[in-house]
């Protein structure tokens, strides 16, 4: 018992890999190690299948590489609408990028998202895109008045929601990721063998999905509601 | 597990920005430029078409009222040939039917003329003969028996000529 204990504390403290000496040592996390695997894993398959994209013609590799983006983008297009396509992109290489983070696991990995530092910078980028398409819709004047609609009274529910829909975001993510890596160390350890196969099909992959669909399902949810009125 | 690090928030904001650019040049950028020119391509090709249909009915409905045009021409012409035939018909037929009424009045004419002539000739041969007999009764001073006999010879002079006329 006292071994799982330290085997799980190991397991979930987010481990510093190296430490750069300046500024008296700036540390660098394990996440963020893994978050460069990731990238650099995404932007090697990204460059290898989106070569030689052909107009006429495509190939097999071409077609479901075109049904994939398509899906993505008709997704958030759906959401978003024709004055929100220009933050697809993001929102597609967010998913993309939470979705792998989820699953890593299962390759060796510690997943990045269950380090609260990913999750924290992922919702803190949410919260600056979802305001910055707010005042580029519609300028600064007019977006500072949308703070007291639909009346002026639940103006400091507006400010508070600047917090609440980062922190929200943030810790709905790391704390499924935490809590589904949590439960399925539990399981290992009662039963090892055959039982863990169906909830680890269900904790750390259809779980690590939907979360990284959640995620950008609300925040593409707030830019609407941001950029519309 | 729960160290909140600024440093490591900001390499993850940094690593994700630039994740976003990478991927936004080599994956979404060329693929979705791809697929709206694929788009731009079909549109064009749907115009185009559409054109092309357009234009192979109005040389249909073009083609269909010269076809029925030259079927009404052809009518006329044919009702034309008709009345033509028609009127020419006529014309020869009362062409002939003139000519040969003309033809039967000269015949006719020709015929009378004929039977006037034989008479009048007659008529004269009558005359030359009776002088013939009033010779000859004055010549010969008869007796009554050589007088009947003169008058028959004259009769069946007279009678053999007419036979031979009737002939």
């Amino acid at each position: 018992m006292e071994n799982l204990a330290e085997r799980l504390m190991e397991e979930l403290n987010c481990e510093t890999v190296f430490t750069i000496p300046v500024f008296g040592g700036i540390e660098i996390f394990e996440s963020v190690v893994v978050t460069w695997i990731i990238m650099a894993v995404m932007v090697l398959l990204a460059i290898l299948l989106a070569r030689n994209l052909k107009v006429e013609s495509p190939g097999k590799k071409q077609l479901l590489l075109e049904a994939g983006v398509s899906f993505l983008y008709n997704f958030f297009d759906s959401i978003l609408g024709g004055k929100g396509r220009r933050y697809i992109p993001y929102l597609c290489t967010v998913v993309i990028y939470i979705g792998i983070a989820n699953i890593i696991g299962l390759f060796g990995f510690k997943s990045p998202t269950k380090d609260l530092n990913v999750t924290a910078a992922l919702a803190l980028m949410s919260i600056v895109l979802i305001e910055y398409a707010g005042v580029h819709e519609k300028g600064v004047k007019k977006w500072l008045k949308s703070f007291t609609e639909p009346v002026a009274i639940v103006t400091p529910i507006n400010i508070l929601e600047l917090f609440i829909r980062p922190l929200s975001l943030c810790m709905r993510l790391f704390g499924n990721v935490l809590g589904a890596f949590v439960v399925m160390e539990l399981i290992k350890m009662i039963i090892p063998a055959i039982i863990p196969i169906p909830f680890s099909l269900y904790f750390d992959i259809f779980d690590g999905f939907i979360q990284a669909y959640v995620f950008v399902f609300l925040t593409s949810l707030f830019i609407k509601e941001s950029i519309d009125d | 597990m729960l160290r909140i690090d600024f440093w490591n928030i900001l390499w993850t904001v940094v690593n994700l920005l630039v994740l976003y650019l990478l991927m936004k040049k080599f994956l979404f950028g060329r693929v979705i430029q791809v697929m709206e020119q694929r788009k731009a391509l079909i549109d064009s090709q749907f115009a185009s078409a559409g054109e092309a249909e357009k234009k192979a009915l109005d040389m249909k409905a073009q083609y269909e009222k010269s076809l029925s045009e030259a079927k009404e021409t052809s009518v006329k012409i044919l009702d034309q040939a008709k009345a033509d035939g028609q009127a020419e018909y006529q014309r020869i037929v009362d062409e002939a039917g003139a000519q040969a009424g003309q033809m039967i009045a000269k015949a006719q004419a020709a015929i009378d003329e004929e039977k006037k002539k034989a008479l009048k000739e007659m008529e004269s041969e009558i005359a030359s003969l009776a002088v013939d007999a009033a010779e000859k009764i004055l010549k010969e001073k008869n007796s009554p028996a050589e007088d009947q006999m003169i008058y028959d010879a004259f009769l069946s002079e007279a009678g053999g000529s007419n036979e031979a006329r009737g002939n």
